[in-house]
Formats: structure tokens, C-alpha cells, sequence
């Protein structure tokens, strides 16, 4: 179980370290649905290890999976409608609103 | 399983889908204004519906969803900011390009998302009601399609919302593992006395996802420009619904999921409180945009909340939620000024507020009275919330109090950037002397905001009572 579960921080720590860093927002997004990957591979290797017998881990991943699928839609949704509004979809050129 | 008590919800779910489907059918001409008035006649039913359930308790589908005080008391705020949107949004959707029928139904489903949210007890019914909910408002917030700001906000708000939730997920994955439940109750019994580190991580996990949704610092970065990017009657119903809702379940899981690691959470929630209201407060005062300020008061206001949180009784649990019910009245009233401002000039800037009092003095003294209630000056609503916050922390007792005092300092800072709306509308010479006219819906949604800011004053004690009966704090482990 161990190794599954530093897997699944390791893939989730990447998510997280690509959200951080990457200038453009289409990477910034795959950095998201890396670290949903993470937390799914953490809780399949929970569900395997403390309760083989129950679904209840594997229904939280399927719920996971689907709304990141929704999420996906959004997201791919707005920054068309960014690429339209600022002709662009680099992160750091996106300032109008500060203070 | 009693399913009337699920009609709230059943009412909320159909509507949205009906306007759904209308909105698709519908020619491209039609005007979906009437979609907006067959939404507020569901919402009443929706509201009646709510209120003749209030007081049962009981469990649906097996135990995720709870009915007791606690999620109809936020149901009913809901609702109700659900209608006073509905209705502050009747002449500004004028200016949304396009279709407009959206609107209606994503807030109502941002609705639903909220009603499941509060009344969830466990993990993933509560990641399902905030996913229903987020999702539903990243539109809502960009959804002046052809505005720069209003997109901006939309994808600000939605990394960091994504991520915020990518980090609870995980936090969430770490406790099912380490207690193989997701059922709030049942992981308190699996938690026992002791708790390792790996629990604490999971636990702070679960509290910054929770925190980007309550807008606490530090992770407030996305309220002051979703704040000031989305469209206004957007932006009043995520100050009031999401950091509700937000509220709502954080309440619930603190309280029934982790009464045994109170020790060190409250530590961390103290800190959290004290940097969200400081900053929160700190900020507001250099800002020039009304939008603006009123975000970085809801981040300030989101920190004397979770005083309420900290003193883990029952007079702290019922001060948040009528200090929430305060700030919905109060906080909605200050956004129908302006929008009704905005819609008759265009208009944020705090400047051009200057003597408001002469152009329109019903809207002035609407939004005097508003802030002053944020504020939290006696008589108003705002100051009975405080003051309840604040008892339920000396309850407490101990360091509690330095909280208190530094929470009271903050009120005082506050006061400065809330006056000096107030001193700009009423001695400031105007620059342009004409009547400033407002449509007669958002003056009827005033004096329904006005109105319950001023509840306090007669009904306040009642309403308290009714709140202590909250099944939630009879729970064994609260003294």
C-alpha cells in the first residue's frame, strides 16, 4: 500500500508544483487534473488496503472522476471566451483587476 | 424516508431544470424576463416549503443528507438571498449581451449546491454540494461574455477554486484512509483521543479548501478581483450564499467530526481569524472602488465569524448564524445601492458618491444604514450579531479573549473606511447636482433588506431562542 500511497502524493505534489508554476493557463489546468489523479490513486490504494470488501472508496473516486470531467468542460469553456476577450491565454498577461 | 422532507430541495432542483430546458427551447427573441418572475414564485414555494419543515429532524438517504436546525436555518438565508438577487438582477441583466436565461439557473442550481452543502454530513455529499455550487457560480461570474474583467474573474476564480478543492479532496482521501469512514459522526468515534501526524495534515488539507471557500486569509486572493470582475447581483449572492454555505458545513465538520482535536485547531483557527480580519480590515481602507471595499470587508467579516467557530459552544454556533443572517440583509441592501448607482451612471468609484444625499437620499440612507450595520453600530443587527460572537468566545473563556478585544480593535478600524462612504455621501459637494433615479423593484428589494437590518431591534430575542434549540449543540461532548 505504501508505495501506491507515495504515488499518489508524488503525482499530486507534480499537479500542484505545475498549477504554481506554469505561465499559461492550459497547463495550469492539466497541472489540476494531475493532482485529481493524485487524490484518486490515494484513496484506491486506501480503499484496497483498510476495507477491500466496501465500495465506498471506489464511489468517491467515480464521484471524483465525474465532476472533474464537468470541471474540465467549464474550464476549457472559459478560456475560449478568454481567448476571445484578451487574445490570450498566458497567465501573467491577465492583470486588469489589482489592488 | 420521510421525502417531504427533502421538498425544498425537490422544488429548487425542478425549477432549475424547467428553466434549463425552457431557456433551450425558447426562440432566440423571446425574453427571458418572465423566466426571472417564474423563478421567484418557485423560490417562495421553495421558502414556504422550507419554513413548514423548520424544527423536524431527521436523516435522508441513510444518513448523507441531515435535516435539523442548522441546515434549515442556512436553507432559509439561501432562499433568501436567492430572491433578493433575483430581484436585484431584474434590470441589470439589460446589460448582459446574449441569452440571459443562464443566469436564472445557474443560480438556482448554485442554490441547490448550497442547500445540499449545509445539510451534508459526510465527505462526499459535502464535495458534491460545494462542487454543484462552485460550478455553478464560474459562469455566473463570467457571464458578461463580451466584459474583460467579468472573464478575468472567471478564470481567477476558477484555478484557484479548482485547486482549493483539488486540496480538500486530499485532505479528505488522507481521513477516509486513516478512519475508513466518510460519515462526519462516524469519524469522530474512529478518531479517539489520539491523533497522529498524518491526521493533522489531512485535517489542514480539509481547513485551507474550506478557507478559500470562507475567503480567510490566506487564501482570500481571489475575492477582491472575483468580487470586483463579476457581474454585481453575481457578486452579492457569492458574499452572502457561497461564504454561507461555506460556513455551514465548516460548523458541522468542525463540530461533529473533530471535537476530540479541538486543542489544536482552535490554536490554528485563531491565528487564521486574527490575519483575515486584520488584513481583511487593512486593506479595505486604501480602496477607491465600492466593490472592492465591500470584498475585503466580507474577507474581514468572514474573520469575526469564525470567532463563533472558535468557541466551539452553542452561543457561538447560533451567533454565526445570526451574524450571518445579519450580514445577508445588510450586505445585499449595500449591493442594491450599488447597482441601482451603477445602473443610473455607470459608476464604482467611491468618489462619485459624492453628496448622494441631495441626488437620491433614499438610496444614501439605505446604504448609511447597511454599513453602519456591517460596521456593527447599536441598534443595528450587525452590533446583536457581534455581540453574540463575542459572548460565546468569553464563554470559552481564556486566550479567547484576547481575540475579542483584538476583534473589537478591527470593528474600530473598520468604522474608518464604512464612515468614509457615509462622509462622502453626505458633506462631499456633488460633482454632477442631477436626480439620481432608481428603478422601483430595487427600491422594494431596499426596503426588504432595510427592513431586516432593522429586525434586530424587535425580534432579535426570539430569534436567538429558536436558535438555541439547534439539535447540533446537544451533542454530548459541548458544555
Amino acid at each position: 500500500m505504501n508505495n501506491f500511497l507515495v504515488l499518489g502524493a508524488l503525482i499530486f505534489a507534480i499537479g500542484a508544483y505545475g498549477v504554481l508554476t506554469r505561465r499559461n493557463v492550459v497547463f495550469i489546468f492539466m497541472g489540476l487534473e494531475i493532482m485529481f489523479s493524485g487524490v484518486g490513486i490515494t484513496l484506491a490504494a486506501f480503499a484496497q488496503h483498510i476495507q477491500p470488501a466496501s465500495a465506498l472508496g471506489q464511489i468517491f473516486i467515480l464521484f471524483i472522476l465525474t465532476v472533474a470531467a464537468a470541471e474540465t468542460a467549464l474550464g476549457l469553456a472559459i478560456f475560449l471566451r478568454l481567448a476571445k476577450t484578451h487574445g490570450t491565454v498566458q497567465a501573467d498577461k491577465i492583470n486588469e483587476l489589482k489592488g | 424516508m420521510d421525502w417531504w422532507l427533502l421538498s425544498p430541495e425537490i422544488i429548487v432542483a425542478t425549477l432549475a431544470l424547467v428553466l434549463l430546458i425552457l431557456d433551450f427551447l425558447l426562440p432566440a427573441g423571446v425574453d427571458r424576463k418572465k423566466m426571472g418572475v417564474f423563478a421567484l414564485i418557485g423560490l417562495l414555494a421553495a421558502l414556504l416549503a422550507t419554513l413548514d419543515i423548520a424544527g423536524s429532524k431527521g436523516q435522508l438517504f441513510g444518513g448523507l443528507l441531515a435535516v435539523d436546525n442548522l441546515s434549515l436555518f442556512f436553507k432559509i438565508i439561501f432562499i433568501l438571498a436567492a430572491i433578493c438577487v433575483f430581484l436585484l438582477a431584474h434590470d441589470y441583466l439589460e446589460k448582459v449581451p446574449g441569452h440571459r436565461g443562464e443566469f436564472y439557473w445557474l443560480t438556482l442550481t448554485a442554490l441547490l449546491g448550497m442547500m445540499i452543502t449545509a445539510a451534508s454530513s459526510e465527505l462526499i455529499t459535502i464535495y458534491i454540494g460545494i462542487e454543484l455550487m462552485s460550478l455553478s457560480f464560474y459562469p455566473l461570474v463570467g457571464c458578461l461574455k463580451k466584459n474583460k474583467a467579468s472573464t478575468e474573474a472567471a478564470l481567477k476564480y476558477f484555478i484557484l477554486g479548482s485547486f482549493a478543492i483539488a486540496v480538500w479532496l486530499y485532505g479528505a482521501a488522507i481521513l477516509y484512509g486513516l478512519t475508513g469512514t466518510t460519515d462526519l459522526a462516524k469519524i469522530a468515534a474512529g478518531l479517539g483521543k489520539e491523533a497522529g501526524p498524518l491526521m493533522y495534515f489531512g485535517l489542514f488539507l480539509l481547513l485551507a479548501g474550506f478557507g478559500f471557500k470562507m475567503g480567510l486569509v490566506p487564501f482570500h486572493m481571489w475575492v477582491p478581483d472575483t468580487y470586483e470582475g463579476a457581474p454585481t447581483p453575481v457578486t452579492a449572492y457569492l458574499a452572502v450564499g457561497s461564504k454561507a454555505a461555506g460556513f455551514a458545513v465548516f460548523l458541522r465538520l468542525m463540530f461533529t467530526a473533530f471535537p476530540a482535536l479541538y486543542a489544536r485547531w482552535m490554536v490554528w483557527l485563531g491565528i487564521l481569524a486574527v490575519l483575515t480580519m486584520t488584513w481583511g480590515n487593512i486593506a479595505a481602507l486604501r480602496q477607491s472602488n465600492i466593490k472592492r471595499l465591500l470584498a475585503y470587508s466580507a474577507i474581514a467579516h468572514a474573520g469575526y465569524t469564525l470567532i463563533g467557530v472558535i468557541s466551539f459552544n452553542a452561543t457561538g454556533a447560533a451567533a454565526i448564524m445570526f451574524y450571518l443572517f445579519g450580514y445577508l440583509f445588510a450586505n445585499l441592501g449595500a449591493f442594491a445601492v450599488v447597482i441601482a448607482f451603477a445602473n443610473a451612471t455607470g459608476s464604482e468609484h467611491i468618489a462619485d458618491y459624492a453628496g448622494l444625499r441631495w441626488r437620491n437620499p433614499f438610496l444614501a440612507f439605505c446604504l448609511a444604514l447597511c454599513l453602519l450595520s456591517l460596521a456593527g453600530i447599536p441598534p443595528l443587527t450587525g452590533f446583536f450579531g457581534k455581540l453574540y460572537l463575542f459572548l460565546g468566545a468569553l464563554e470559552r473563556g481564556g486566550w479567547l479573549l484576547t481575540l475579542v478585544i483584538i476583534a473589537a480593535i478591527n470593528s474600530a478600524i473598520s468604522l474608518f473606511y464604512y464612515v468614509n462612504v457615509i462622509r462622502t455621501m453626505y458633506l462631499l459637494p456633488p460633482k454632477d447636482t442631477g436626480e439620481l433615479k432608481s428603478s422601483p423593484l430595487l427600491n422594494f428589494t431596499l426596503v426588504v433588506t432595510v427592513a431586516g437590518v432593522l429586525l434586530a431591534l424587535f425580534y432579535f430575542q426570539p430569534l436567538i431562542g429558536a436558535l438555541q434549540a439547534n439539535d447540533l449543540m446537544s451533542a454530548a461532548w459541548l458544555k
